[in-house]
Order: C-alpha cells, then structure tokens, then sequence
C-alpha cells in the first residue's frame, strides 16, 4: 500500500522538516508488520463497540498490524472483554498491566514491545471518529509523526480553558503550536517513537517531544465523537492539572539543560549567593566600621541563608554535571538524518544511537 | 602531503543547498563524507559527529567558513610526529574586532588556563590536529569543544600549541557575543570540578565542608562572647542561627561530596576517564584510513 497524499491539504504542520515518506509499506522491513497500535483502557469499561471499530478500519486497509490493548491486570471486567475480543481478533494481544502504571506507562511498553515499523496510538474511548484512522495514515506523507486534532464536539468551559492554558504554555516554552495538546492519536515511525520515549514523560508530551528532536510533526483534522466512558467520567481534577503543570514546566528544564544541569542550577545558586554574600558583606561592615550590632538583626540570618541555598543550589548543579560527564559515552547530543559519501557508507538516517561508521544515524553513543 | 585521507563534512541543520552541495561533492569523490543533523545541534555536537565518524588515525578539526587555513596542516601534523597527541593553533594575526572579539577571547583564555591549569593561548581556534584515540576518548557535549585541550590533561595527553594563519570571515555570522560570558563562567565551575574529581574524589568537598564548619564554630564564639555585648537579652539566637545554617551547609557540601564520588566510582569502569591512556611506543602517525571495518573498531 502506498501512502496517499490527496489530503495533503488538510494536514498542519507543527514543523517544516520532514524526512522520508515510504508509506506504512515502506522504509526497514524489521519485522514483517506494518503497523503496531497501541490502544489504552484505564477504566473498567472496554467498550467493545470500539474495539470493533477500531477493527473494521484496520482490517479494511491493506497493511499488516497488530494491536497491543493494555488494561490493568486488577480490574476484571475489562481484561475479560479484551480477552473475549481477542477470541476472535487474531492480531489484538491483550497485555495485563501489573501493577498499572497509566497510560503513560502503558504506552511506552507498548513502544517497546513493538514489533511494526510504524507505531499508532489510540485511546481506550471514543475520542474521534474511528473512521478518520484512514484520515490519519493519508495524511502522514513525508511527515515523521501525524497527531490528531479533534474538530466540533462539545467541550465544557473548563476543559477549553485547560486546553487554553496548556496551549500557550507549550508556546512560550518551546516555541511550537499544537492546538490538541490533550490528543492521543499519533501515527509516527518505531524508531522515532523509540527514541522520544527514552524521556520517560507523559504521554502527553510525545508531538512536542519529537518536534524538539528535529522529527517532522503535523496535526491533522479528525472529527469528534459523541464521547463515551471518558467524557463522562471526566471530573474537575486540580491537583491532576497543576502536576501537569509542573511537567511541561519539568520537562522545558530537562530538554533546554540536559547538558549542561549547572547552567540551570548554577544561574539561580549563583544569583541567590552573590545577593546574600552582598548584604552580608554589608552588615559585617556596618558591625565593624559603624559599629552596628548585629546580633539582633534576623536581616543576618536572611542573607547568610540565602548564601547557604545558593551553594546548595550550585551543588546540585555540579551532582548532575558529574552525573551528565560520567554517562556522555551513552548520551545522546546529535540526531543524524543523512550520511552520504565515503565510499559506500551512504545512509538516510533513521535509527538513533548506536554505533558511528557505517552510515548509522546515530547519537553519541557507546 | 602524499598521504589518504578523508573530509568530513558536518551540515549543522542548515536550511540552505549546503547540504545538496556536500552530495554533489561526495557523488563526485569518495574521500567526501557528509553528514547531515535533522535540526541545529551545535558545533560541539557537530564535532563530535565528525570525530565519531571519522576513520584516520589523526584527526584535524576546523571550522566551515575558511577562516582557518589548510594549509597550515602539514605543520601541525609534523609536530604530531615529534610525540605531541593534540597540537593546538592559535591565531597569530586575528582578523576579528579588538574589543568585542579579541579582548574578550583574551580575558577568556586567560581564566580558562587558570581554572584548568593548562594555559591554552586560543581555545576558539577550531583548528587542531589530534590522534585518533585521544579525541574518540574526550566526551563531547553541550559547548564542552571550548575546552577539549582541558578534557585532555585526565587522559594524559600532551599538547603543543602552534601559531596560524587567520583570515577575516568571509561566510555566515558569527554567534560568538558578550552574552555567552555567563556560560563560560558556569561551564568553567564544571569543568573544574570534573578535572579535580578526576585525582581527588572525595577530599575537596571534604576540605570545603571543613573549612564552613570552622566558620560556623567562629560565628558560635564570637556571637557567645561578642555579638550580644551591648545588645538586648537573648540575641544570641541570631548568630547561633547563621552557625546553623552554616553547620548544615558543612554537612551537605560533605555529603554532595561522597555523593560525587559515588557516581564517579560507579562511572569509573565505563566513565571517561575509565583508565589512563598509555600511547604505544613507536606508534606510526601516519594518515592512513583504515579499511571500513577496521575503522569501525575506531568508533565509540
């Protein structure tokens, strides 16, 4: 099957680089499977209606696939109804999660259990019409990664503010825009999938993830069902929203510092301790000179301890400079998408890590 | 020179026919390697993308915009030749502003050789020649390529440094600014204290720690004995509180040290500096390119 790019038009793209665009039939042949999905129920609720769905869009194209449907091993109800699906779907493997460590969880074992050279996630509910499947592939073309965006459906005013709130977050952090933050249908290459979720982040964060590693990304329009399970199980969760909160805010640290950590904890330690180390100088000198008491003044104790969380600060810092050091033989600082010349050493890119002749694309690995 | 070799070409992200050239290039050639990042990763990345692909016994290292001239090779590589591992150039006649470039690069050099006790005249000057398996050793990340001479000195290397030719840039802009003063100074504080944990794990952290623990005895004392003459009763608790916060500043610095050398000891068997390189005697220089699986040897 070749990749169609009719609907080229309809696709966003969140970057301009894109890399090649074999089709799902295309690129390394690893495995013999084409497509690997990866389907996540957190609740009790399978609801087999979308399961069939989901199959009567696979089955009617021409790839190879299978579909790695995660649950969590304690809820009973759900791993019956997979497994009574699977009963008559040969290529659905139903995986028991124990102990559940999420979606997120879920879905970087299905990633590592993979076995086509294309990867698709898809949620455990009627997020969009499972239709658009078809929409998603076409509009993968040269792109590394597809996400879904869902277009109409009813959204309360609250979940359009988090969407809002998360959308200029990611904007100003990193600079790039996705207007379905929340969006758990991506179709992209293994070997990508394999390499951004290396971060262990939120599954969430997996577009941004592979925006910010140099991949291809565009968002195309699917449409919004009448949501079950989820929609309406959803609960207004702050607690859950401001930790993810936190994540982005994490995750922004991580990907601008992973290399030079006392840049980050240095900037902050180093201001905190010249600050203190200022007005500390001063009151020794108004003890000295002007012959101030210092006793009680908690101005002392203030300064001193901004001195002290400073260097606690730089500390750190210099832990995770030694930490970055000792693993640089296994880190990874480059991303390579072509080699080409040297006499038969021609490559065009692709996998990350590893070795260095031979035309691999690599990081600077060991 | 008379020699084979190989070029390595590293096209950082550009969004220029950069790359298409370089294809044109190795189609024609096949001493012409090109290597192209899917997005801009720096030139430390794209160096250490260069020397991981590299296959020559010696390596030679410079920058795109032919500020550097090829024809200083052949002088730098005979020094090689007289037991030197890595030869340093240093611009003898900069074609660069004095007071934005030249001044700054000079304060920089000068507290770049102090921090690491290797006093580097021209750490900017990318051309460098370098034996294969010094340079395949030195971790490369984030803007550590200013400080590869430093990188070098756990390794055991020895380095020489030799004037070059300059010329005024004549392609792209340079990047290089005031503003990137904050980083040295930070990246410096790191390389530091990875020079010295390199000999000295434990005993460094162990003196610092030391030294605010005496400190917060001092201020002990002198708040017991001095601070309070004159005061109101019961400030005390002020300097009492500063030795605190002293004291608990000692024993963290001291456990940030074990810490420190506990993730270096873990490292140590497959770290960096995992072993101290002894270079063989009677080891040939010469620029020979391996055979491609040999070369593969070579790679980290």
């Amino acid at each position: 099957m070749q990749m169609t790019e009719a609907k080229q038009a309809e696709a966003i793209p969140v970057s301009s680089k894109s890399s090649k665009g074999e089709g799902l039939s295309g690129g390394r042949k690893a495995s013999g499977v084409d497509l690997t999905v990866i389907v996540t129920f957190d609740s009790d609720q399978v609801d087999e209606a979308l399961l069939e769905r989901y199959r009567e869009v696979l089955d009617s194209r021409g790839e190879s696939y299978e579909v790695l449907c995660f649950f969590n091993a304690r809820m009973s109800n759900a791993a019956k109804t997979v497994e009574d699906v699977a009963g008559s779907w040969p290529q659905l493997k139903p995986l028991a999660q124990r102990p559940w460590r999420g979606e997120d969880g879920a879905v970087a074992q299905g990633i590592n259990r993979a076995a086509g050279n294309f990867i698709m996630t898809l949620p455990g509910w009627f997020e969009f019409a499972p239709e658009d499947i078809n929409k998603l592939i076409d509009n993968l073309g040269h792109s590394d990664m597809a996400v879904g965006r869902r277009v109409g459906g009813d959204k309360s005013w609250w979940q359009k503010l988090r969407m809002s709130v998360f959308q200029g977050l990611i904007r100003i952090l990193f600079g790039h825009s996705f207007n379905d933050v929340f969006s758990r249908t991506r179709l992209g290459r293994a070997e990508m999938f394999r390499q951004i979720s290396d971060y262990g982040v939120r599954q969430h964060f997996l577009p941004l993830l592979a925006v910010s590693s140099g991949y291809g990304v565009v968002e195309v329009d699917l449409r919004a069902e009448a949501q079950s399970g989820k929609a309406a199980a959803y609960r207004f969760k702050p607690l859950a929203h401001i930790a993810a909160g936190l994540d982005v805010l994490s995750l922004f640290v991580v990907l601008k510092f992973l290399q030079r950590p006392l840049r980050f904890f240095g900037s902050i330690g180093l201001t905190l301790a010249a600050v203190g180390g200022l007005i500390t100088a001063w009151l020794i000198f108004a003890r000295l000179v002007l012959g101030d008491s210092l006793a009680d003044r908690p101005l002392l104790i203030f300064s001193v301890m901004m001195v002290v969380l400073g260097i606690q600060i730089i500390a750190l810092g210099l832990i995770g400079e030694i930490v970055i050091f000792s693993s640089s033989r296994r880190a990874k600082t480059y991303s390579v998408e072509k080699v080409v010349g040297g006499g038969g050493r021609s490559n065009d890119g692709g996998a990350v890590g590893g070795g260095a002749v031979g035309g691999e694309a690599t990081g600077r690995g060991g | 020179m008379g020699v084979p070799f190989e070029v390595v070409f590293v096209d950082d992200g550009s969004s220029d026919a950069t790359f298409q050239r370089l294809e044109e290039l190795a189609a024609d050639d096949p001493r012409v390697v090109a290597i192209k990042f899917r997005k801009n990763a720096g030139q430390t990345a794209a160096m250490a993308a260069g020397i991981d692909y590299a296959r020559g016994r010696l390596l030679v290292t410079m920058d795109g915009d032919l500020q550097n001239d090829p024809a200083d090779i052949p002088m730098m590589v005979e020094k090689i030749d007289e037991g030197f591992d890595l030869v340093v150039g240093w611009r003898i006649n900069r074609q660069d502003k004095w007071l934005s470039r030249k001044l700054p690069s000079k304060i920089a050099n000068w507290i770049i050789g102090k921090v690491t006790g290797l006093p580097i005249r021209d750490n900017g000057c990318s051309l460098k020649v370098y034996r294969a398996e010094i340079i395949k050793r030195v971790p490369l990340y984030s803007d550590m390529h200013r400080f590869i001479p430093a990188m070098t000195i756990p390794l055991g290397a020895r380095v020489a440094q030799v004037g070059v030719r300059h010329h005024s840039r004549q392609f792209g802009q340079s990047k290089y600014g005031l503003s990137r003063i904050y980083k040295v100074v930070l990246d410096l504080i790191g390389i530091r204290t990875i020079l010295l944990f390199s000999k000295q794990p434990i005993s460094r952290f162990t003196l610092l720690s030391a030294i605010i623990a005496l400190g917060a005895v001092i201020v002990a004392i002198l708040g017991v004995f001095n601070f309070s003459e004159g005061a109101a009763s019961g400030s005390i608790v002020v300097p009492m509180a500063v030795s605190l916060l002293l004291g608990s500043l000692a024993v963290f610095l001291l456990l940030v040290g074990f810490t420190l050398a506990l993730v270096h000891m873990v490292a140590g068997s497959d770290g960096p500096n995992r072993s101290v390189w002894v270079r063989a005697a009677g080891h040939s220089t010469a620029l020979a390119i391996p055979p491609a699986d040999a070369g593969s040897k070579t790679s980290r």
